[in-house]
């Protein structure tokens, strides 16, 4: 029994201790739980010690596993240096605020940061060193672009770049941005001072531009200056105006009148108070629109030629040339339809050997419309016709016509040049001889002079078809240059 | 003089507390303030650190509501183990870890009801060879009673070790399961607003 107890008294006091071994171990396992380290950090931030707590947040962002408690600790961290940063600067020390804010990284430090650089630039401008105060002005639109100081920002550089520099381009692009991203904030309103000392020279610029024909460029400019309130719109429109009827006349001048007048309408649309300039300018355009609307219909650009008509509708309704002349373009449309159902029959005329029908079918063709290609196969028809009246005769004739009897001067010619030589008995002349080729419509042309001791033997072969004439020897070849 | 573990302790605090005063002393403030010191060479790296940052404080709300808390756990496990590793899906675990401290809870009572069976016996005993036998009848099952007793604390105390880990791990998990859900999503929260990926 006494053993027993003993033995239990034993085991009780082991088994305590062995508890409190557990509780020991339990303890440092949660201790050394990524949780609880993140707690002991927000305990240190929370005494304010923060080089303790960013230490110990450092150390746990290092070799943590969790994610989510690495974030916290990265903002926990971040909350610490934004601290600091004020330390640093209610102790007057910059730098290091400046350092411990970039630190921070946070948009609560870029407000801190944002009012530092301000402050460095003021003081920078106040011992008249602007380049100094314009970089720390740049550092803060570079870095801390959404910073609520940005509108004055932009408004001292604006002032520095007016009063140090003189650069009116970069104060121009400056006060856009503001304009763009803070319109009619309060330092917004103060840079168009500065953007009117020289907003009527860009609109000068402008104006020369439109002179010197770049209307483009002029409305670029213009319509760039028109969005910003620092010109008065109504002017600004009325020069717009102006440019977009300079840029119509000259396209009024390069007879594209489709484009003048859309530029006319656009003028209106700028300046109402031209009407009764712009209806008489399109007015004068509707008879521009005729003539060009003709030269259309003359090269069968009938679709554009009646673009051009219709227009002066447009201007005056029912305008009665205009009514006139899309009835041309209709009915020339029509005759061209029918002269080319009409030169389709003849081929099939032609093709059956009714080459007198074919004729009379083409001839109407070119009354409706006078194609070179009607004309052409009209001619043909005509030789053929005549081709089978008296073949022999007709190549005869083409013969003695070709090039305005070319052939027979030239060969009577070297005829008498032979008679030069020889006594008349001596000489043989064949005459012409008309004689049948190969192919259909094809016959030859001879002609012989024969001497003792030269032989000239001229011959051609002449298509009735088309009345063609070809040398088939060199001698006719010669004779034919 | 006899050397206790008390006296181990205040010795290690001191050498710790010289230690930690040796390292305040070394403090170096430009190493400490030095704004590259985070990799951030430039205002843009800073600027893309802090996307980053917002990003992912965004998708701590979520991890909030979805994490164990280890201490929460580490209660379910002391009270019943195996309870914290069934709360971080560890079922197998939890099912083992439950199963061996039941068998040595019951095994212990077991071994310690013989041993009192024997001991009353040992009591009533007149006989000292009765004596003699029941008592050693009664030390045997009450030292299978302590041991399973003992096997049972470090079953326990793993338990414990286990649930701490464990919930560590299943947290580290979701929040990596957050961040791969939320970049597969097409919706996404952006520091510039919703953002819809096509």
């Amino acid at each position: 029994m006494k053993f027993i107890h003993n033995d239990m008294i034993s085991g009780i006091r082991h088994g305590l201790n062995y508890g409190m071994f557990l509780l020991v171990l339990c303890a440092m396992l949660l201790g050394g739980c990524e949780i609880n380290r993140l707690n002991r950090a927000e305990e240190l931030y929370q005494k304010q010690l923060y080089a303790g707590a960013i230490e110990e947040l450092d150390r746990l962002i290092k070799v943590g596993q969790n994610g989510a408690i690495i974030t916290r600790a990265e903002l926990v961290r971040s909350n610490s240096y934004l601290e600091l940063g004020k330390l640093a600067l209610t102790r007057q020390n910059i730098p290091l605020a400046i350092r411990f804010f970039k630190l921070a990284n946070s948009a609560p430090a870029d407000v801190e940061l944002a009012r530092i650089y301000m402050n460095l630039s003021q003081q920078a401008y106040r011992e008249d060193d602007k380049a100094l105060a314009m970089k720390y002005l740049e550092d803060i639109t570079r870095e801390i672009p959404n910073s609520t100081l940005i509108p004055e920002v932009m408004l001292r550089r604006i002032s520095i770049f007016m009063d140090e520099y003189q650069d009116r381009n970069s104060t121009w692009e400056e006060y856009k941005e503001l304009h763009d991203r803070f319109p009619n904030n309060t330092f917004e309103i103060q840079a168009r001072n500065f953007v009117l000392q020289f907003i009527d020279s860009k609109v000068d610029y402008a104006m020369i531009l439109a002179e010197q024909g770049y209307h483009t460029d002029a409305l670029k400019e213009l319509f760039e200056l028109a969005r910003y309130p620092v010109v008065q719109g109504e002017n600004i429109n009325r020069l717009i105006a102006e440019v977009y009827q300079a840029q119509a006349e000259e396209f009024v001048d390069a007879q594209d009148y489709l484009e003048a007048d859309r530029l006319f309408r656009i003028v209106l649309q700028y300046n109402p108070g031209k009407k009764a300039e712009i209806d008489a300018r399109l007015e004068g355009i509707t008879s521009l629109y005729i003539e060009k609307g003709n030269s259309l219909l003359a090269e069968r650009e009938f679709d554009a030629a009646l673009i051009h008509y219709n227009k002066t509708f447009d201007i005056i309704p029912n305008y009665a040339p205009a009514l006139a002349a899309i009835e041309r373009v209709r009915q020339t449309r029509e005759n061209i339809a029918r002269a080319m159902q009409l030169a389709t029959e003849a081929e099939r005329l032609e093709a059956t050997q009714k080459h007198a029908d074919a004729l009379a079918l083409l001839n109407q063709a070119i009354a409706l419309d006078p194609l070179p290609q009607y004309r052409t196969r009209a001619g043909v028809m005509q030789n053929l016709i005549e081709a089978e009246r008296n073949p022999t005769a007709f190549a005869q004739r083409i013969i003695n016509e070709y090039r305005g009897g070319v052939l027979l001067r030239r060969v009577a010619a070297k005829r008498a040049e032979v008679l030069q030589v020889h006594k008349q008995n001596e000489v043989r002349d064949s005459g012409w001889k008309i004689l049948l080729s190969t192919g259909q419509y094809k016959y030859e042309a001879r002609y012989d002079l024969l001497t003792p001791t030269d032989t000239f033997l001229y011959v051609w072969q002449i298509n009735l078809r088309d009345r063609s004439v070809i040398p088939l020897n060199r001698l006719s070849e010669e004779l034919m240059k | 003089m006899k050397v206790t573990i008390y006296h181990k302790c205040i010795l290690c605090l001191i050498l710790f507390g010289s230690s930690m005063l040796w390292a305040q002393s070394r403090f170096d403030l430009e190493a400490f303030s030095d704004s590259t010191k985070y990799g951030w060479q430039d205002y843009r790296e800073r600027s893309a650190y802090r996307q980053d940052l917002i990003s992912r404080q965004n998708m701590l709300q979520l991890y909030e509501l979805e994490a164990l808390s280890v201490r929460e756990n580490f209660l379910k496990s002391a009270v019943v183990p195996g309870w914290g590793q069934f709360s971080t899906k560890h079922n197998t675990k939890a099912t083992v870890i439950l199963s061996l401290e039941l068998v040595a809870v019951m095994g212990s009572i077991y071994f310690y009801d013989q041993a009192m069976t024997n001991h009353r016996i040992y009591q009533s005993a007149t006989q000292i060879e009765d004596i003699n036998n029941y008592y050693s009848k009664a030390q045997t099952p009450y030292q299978y009673s302590l041991m399973m007793l003992g096997f049972g604390a470090v079953v326990w105390a793993y338990n414990l070790y286990d649930v701490v880990v464990s919930t560590n791990e299943y947290n580290a998990d979701l929040w990596q399961d957050i961040v791969k859900r939320r970049s597969a999503s097409p919706l996404q929260v952006t520091p510039a607003g919703l953002e819809l990926r096509f």
